[in-house]
C-alpha cells in the first residue's frame, strides 16, 4: 500500500486534504474513487474497525463448518464450534504466513491444518503442531482472532481490537423485526458472488437511493421507488397513478402488519453512530407479497411460523457494507467487499425455508429472477460510474432529494475517518 | 504376512458417529458403522498423506482434514476434491462380538 509516507502525519494530512474537498449535498470529489492512500486508510479505519455483515448462519449448519473470505487484504475463516457458536480467525499462519483454509467453504477435521508445513491448531485456534517440527517451535502460539456477533442469523465480523459496543443496541433494535423471518432456520437456496467493476462506495451509494430504478425493470414490477410519507406535490405526473397506488398499498401493509403482530416502523439510526442502520417494512406493489416478477411469494413454504404471505418488504442497511431484503417467503442478503480500489465483491445470498424443496415448493429461477437482473444492472451502473469520474471534466454534481441516503452514506463515512485519524 | 479374516477389535469400539482407526501391521484402516452396518476403507487420503480418522464424518462421508477431499465411508469412492482415486475397500463383518477383516493375500 502506498500511504503517502514522509511518515504518518503526511497520511493524516492528505486524507484531511481530501475531506475538505468534499460538498455536502453533492457526489464525491474523483479522488474519493482512484486514491490509493485513502483506499488503504479506508481498509484501516472503516474495514478494519468496524461491524462488517459477511455471512448468515446457514452457511455454517454444523459443527466443524468453515467459510473463508477476504475483507480487502485480510483473510478471514468463519467457524463453527462443537458448541454451536461461531468463532473468526484471522487465516493465516503463525509459521510462516500460508493461507490455512484455502476453499470457499468446507468442513475442518478435529484440527485446523496448514497444508504447507502442517501447523495445525485447535478450534479455539492454539498450534497444537507444528508438523513433523513437533510442537516446540509454535509454543504460545495461536490464530489471530477477530471478534462475531450474530443478528437473529447474520453474522457479523469487526476485525478492531476493541469492536465499536452499539452492536448491542442495534441487534436490540432489530430482533424484533427479524424475529418473525426465523433465518436461523433458512438454508441457502442460492449464493452468488459478483464482481462490480467500480470503488466500493460507489456500489454502496448506488445501493442507498432509488432514483435509477427505472433502470431496475423487473425490480419495480413489486417494488415502490417511494418510501415513508411522500409530498404530492414533488411527484412528476406520470408518477401521481403510482403514488396513489402506493399510499392505498401502504394503509393497508401497515394495517395488515399490525393484525399480525410483525413491526413495521422506520427505524433510521445512520448519524453519531459508529453501527448505523436503517430498517423499515415497506409495502410491495401488484400482488404485495414478495420481490418476484409477478410479486406474488416464490416459496409456498414460508418462513418462520409466518402464514400471512403479504407482509411487504423488510428492508435493512448497514454501513458500510450490507443491504437485506426479509420477505415472508424468502429473504436476500447483500455483502459488499473491497477487493482493491476499484473493484468489490457483491456477494448474494437468497434463503428459504429449510424445509422447502426446490421443484415443489420454490422454482428456484423464480425465486432468484429479479436480483440476477437487478444486481447485473447495478454492476454497470457502478463499472459506468468509475470510468466515468475518472474523467477530467467530472466535477461533483448535486445530489436529488431522493438520494438523501447516499448524503447519510457520505456523513457517516466522513465522521467514521475523522473519528480514526482523531482529525 | 497376515493374510484373511483378522480380528481387529470389539464391536461396541465402534458407534455410529465417528469412524474409527485401527493400525494393522499390514494396513491403516478406517472403519465406520453406517445404519447399524460394518465398512472398513483405508485410513490414508489417496490425495496427499493424511490420516482420515483426524477428519469429520457427514452422513456416509468422511472428510479429509488436510484439503477437504471426501469419500463414501461404504464404498471408499471420491466424493469431493481435489482427491481422484477411491479409497480401497475391505471385506469387514462381526463375529461374536468381534470386527474382522479380510486382509487380502499379500497385504
Amino acid at each position: 500500500m502506498t500511504l503517502r509516507s514522509n511518515g504518518a502525519g503526511s497520511t493524516r494530512d492528505h486524507i484531511a486534504s481530501l475531506l475538505r474537498q468534499r460538498t455536502r449535498g453533492r457526489a464525491l470529489p474523483a479522488a474519493f474513487f482512484r486514491d490509493d492512500a485513502l483506499f488503504a486508510a479506508e481498509l484501516d479505519l472503516i474495514f478494519s474497525r468496524h461491524w462488517l455483515f459477511v455471512a448468515v448462519e446457514p452457511e455454517l449448519p454444523e459443527a466443524g463448518d468453515y467459510v473463508a473470505l477476504s475483507i480487502g487484504t485480510a483473510p478471514i475463516v468463519l467457524l463453527r464450534q462443537d458448541d454451536g457458536s461461531i468463532s473468526a480467525f484471522h487465516n493465516t499462519c503463525r509459521h510462516r504466513g500460508s493461507l490455512i483454509l484455502q476453499q470457499p467453504r468446507g468442513v475442518i477435521g478435529q484440527q485446523i491444518v496448514c497444508p504447507y508445513h502442517r501447523w495445525a491448531y485447535d478450534t479455539n485456534g492454539r498450534v497444537v503442531s507444528c508438523g513433523t517440527g513437533g510442537t516446540e517451535l509454535g509454543a504460545g502460539l495461536r490464530l489471530e482472532p477477530a471478534h462475531v456477533r450474530t443478528l437473529a442469523g447474520l453474522v457479523f465480523v469487526c476485525l478492531a481490537e476493541e469492536p465499536p459496543a452499539d452492536f448491542g443496541d442495534m441487534a436490540a433494535a432489530m430482533s424484533p423485526y427479524l424475529a418473525p423471518h426465523d433465518l436461523v432456520h433458512t438454508k441457502i437456496a442460492k449464493q452468488v458472488d459478483l464482481i462490480e467493476h467500480g470503488n466500493w462506495k460507489l456500489t454502496i451509494e448506488n445501493n442507498r437511493e432509488c432514483f435509477h430504478c427505472a433502470g431496475h425493470p423487473e425490480l419495480l414490477r413489486s417494488l415502490f421507488h417511494f418510501t415513508g410519507e411522500v409530498s404530492e406535490s414533488s411527484l412528476a405526473p406520470e408518477e401521481r397513478a403510482i403514488h396513489t397506488r402506493y399510499k392505498g398499498a401502504r394503509d393497508a401493509h401497515i394495517a395488515r402488519c399490525n393484525e399480525v403482530g410483525v413491526p413495521w416502523e422506520r427505524i433510521e439510526r445512520l448519524s453519531d453512530r459508529t453501527t448505523a442502520f436503517v430498517a423499515e417494512r415497506l409495502p410491495l406493489d401488484g400482488q404485495g407479497e414478495s420481490l418476484t416478477m409477478d410479486s406474488r411469494a416464490a416459496s409456498r413454504r414460508l418462513l418462520g411460523t409466518l402464514r400471512e404471505p403479504k407482509l411487504g418488504s423488510l428492508h435493512l442497511h448497514t454501513q458500510p457494507n450490507s443491504w437485506h431484503h426479509f420477505l415472508s417467503d424468502h429473504a436476500v442478503t447483500f455483502s459488499a467487499l473491497p477487493i482493491d480500489r476499484e473493484r468489490t465483491l457483491v456477494r448474494t445470498t437468497w434463503l428459504v425455508h429449510q424445509d422447502a424443496v426446490e421443484g415443489e415448493d420454490y422454482d428456484l429461477e423464480n425465486l432468484t429472477r429479479v436480483w440476477a437482473a437487478t444486481n447485473a444492472q447495478d454492476a454497470a451502473f457502478v463499472e459506468g460510474t468509475q470510468r466515468g469520474v475518472l474523467s477530467p471534466a467530472y466535477a461533483p454534481g448535486p445530489l436529488a432529494d431522493t438520494e438523501f441516503l447516499v448524503e447519510l452514506f457520505h456523513t457517516w463515512y466522513e465522521q467514521r475517518l475523522v473519528a480514526g485519524l482523531d482529525l | 504376512m497376515t493374510s484373511g479374516w483378522c480380528r481387529v477389535g470389539a464391536s461396541d469400539e465402534v458407534d455410529d458417529r465417528q469412524p474409527r482407526r485401527f493400525r494393522l501391521e499390514a494396513a491403516d484402516v478406517l472403519i465406520a458403522r453406517v445404519e447399524g452396518v460394518l465398512h472398513a476403507v483405508d485410513n490414508i487420503c489417496t490425495h496427499a498423506f493424511a490420516c482420515l480418522h483426524e477428519g469429520r464424518r457427514r452422513g456416509v462421508r468422511i472428510i479429509c482434514p488436510l484439503h477437504g477431499a471426501s469419500f463414501d465411508l461404504r464404498t471408499g469412492a471420491v466424493l469431493g476434491q481435489p482427491a481422484t482415486e477411491p479409497l480401497k475397500c475391505y471385506a469387514v463383518r462381526e463375529v461374536d462380538g468381534s470386527i474382522e477383516i479380510l486382509l487380502p493375500p499379500g497385504a
